[in-house]
């Protein structure tokens, strides 16, 4: 597996997540990321940004640490961060074919990130951080 | 995010506000601002044209949906309401007769379409793809 890129940066809510997810879409473009596959994982990765600003650091600037790798044609996001411990991965799947207004609130965005990956995992890392896992195959076209 | 206005006369006056760029956390409350702005100008029929909009996030989506809320003659959403905000205005569609016809879309990107599927508001607000018809809709 093929390290593509680490950034390790403080985040917040607003522009500075948008030049965040555009930046690290170029980065994957240039890899030779396909550009349909690349956008529907910067809408992913954007939700799960977004969940850990707004919930796990509660809409303060936070540190996240951001790993992007390659093993062929997948790719493979890594998002760790400092904020208590939760799995976004537990939020229940909205049923769409409900009302929306007999939906419980939340999960649009969990439930996006899921929709536009091909495996979305959770799991605490061995120094007790959060860490979300994003995997989508077919990323890249050629190896 | 950029927004651009159009007045239009078909079997009704139509607003055209059409989406440039990035419809997400730091950009959806102009959104709602701007619907707010036309509602109390007079617009009563607004047509979102999307063919420019490359990216909408779950945000954008409570930001879709607070134009709908707003076009109904409610007061501007609380901008921190999230689903709340969702569930309101999918009341009121939901206990009104037919589809909603006070918002339209028209041209969502491939991927804009997909998250608008995805969610559900491919049912709740009607999309075309060709301007003409959607204006001519109303």
């Amino acid at each position: 597996m093929e390290q593509l890129e680490h950034y390790s940066t403080t985040l917040e809510l607003g522009e500075a997540m948008r030049l965040f997810r555009q930046t690290v879409g170029q980065h994957l473009l240039i890899s030779g990321g396909d550009p349909d596959a690349v956008g529907e994982i910067i809408v992913a990765l954007n939700e799960g940004l977004v969940n850990v600003i707004r919930h796990g650091y509660r809409k303060q600037p936070g540190q996240v640490e951001l790993l992007l790798w390659r093993e062929g044609h997948t790719l493979r996001v890594e998002v760790c961060d400092d904020a208590p411990l939760f799995d976004p991965t537990s939020v229940p799947t909205p049923d769409i074919t409900v009302p929306l207004d007999l939906r419980p609130l939340g999960g649009m965005g969990v439930h996006m990130m899921r929709q536009f990956v091909d495996e979305l995992h959770y799991q605490v890392t061995d120094d007790g951080r959060n860490q979300l896992i994003l995997i989508k195959h077919h990323t890249f076209p050629d190896e | 995010m950029n927004l651009s206005v159009e007045q239009l006369m078909a079997n009704k006056p139509v607003t055209v506000l059409k989406i440039q760029g990035e419809l997400d956390g730091s950009s959806y409350q102009s959104l709602i601002q701007e619907a707010q702005k036309l509602y109390n100008a007079g617009t009563r029929y607004l047509l979102l044209d999307l063919s420019d909009m490359n990216f909408i996030s779950s945000a954008g989506l409570v930001g879709l949906h607070s134009v709908v809320t707003v076009m109904r003659g409610k007061e501007t959403p609380d901008m921190e309401g999230g689903w709340s905000v969702i569930h309101e205005a999918s009341h009121d569609m939901s206990t009104s007769v037919g589809p909603e016809s006070t918002c339209k879309l028209v041209n969502p990107q491939p991927r804009v379409q997909k998250t608008l599927s995805m969610t559900g508001f491919d049912q709740l607000l009607e999309i075309y793809t060709d301007r003409d018809t959607a204006v001519a809709s109303f």
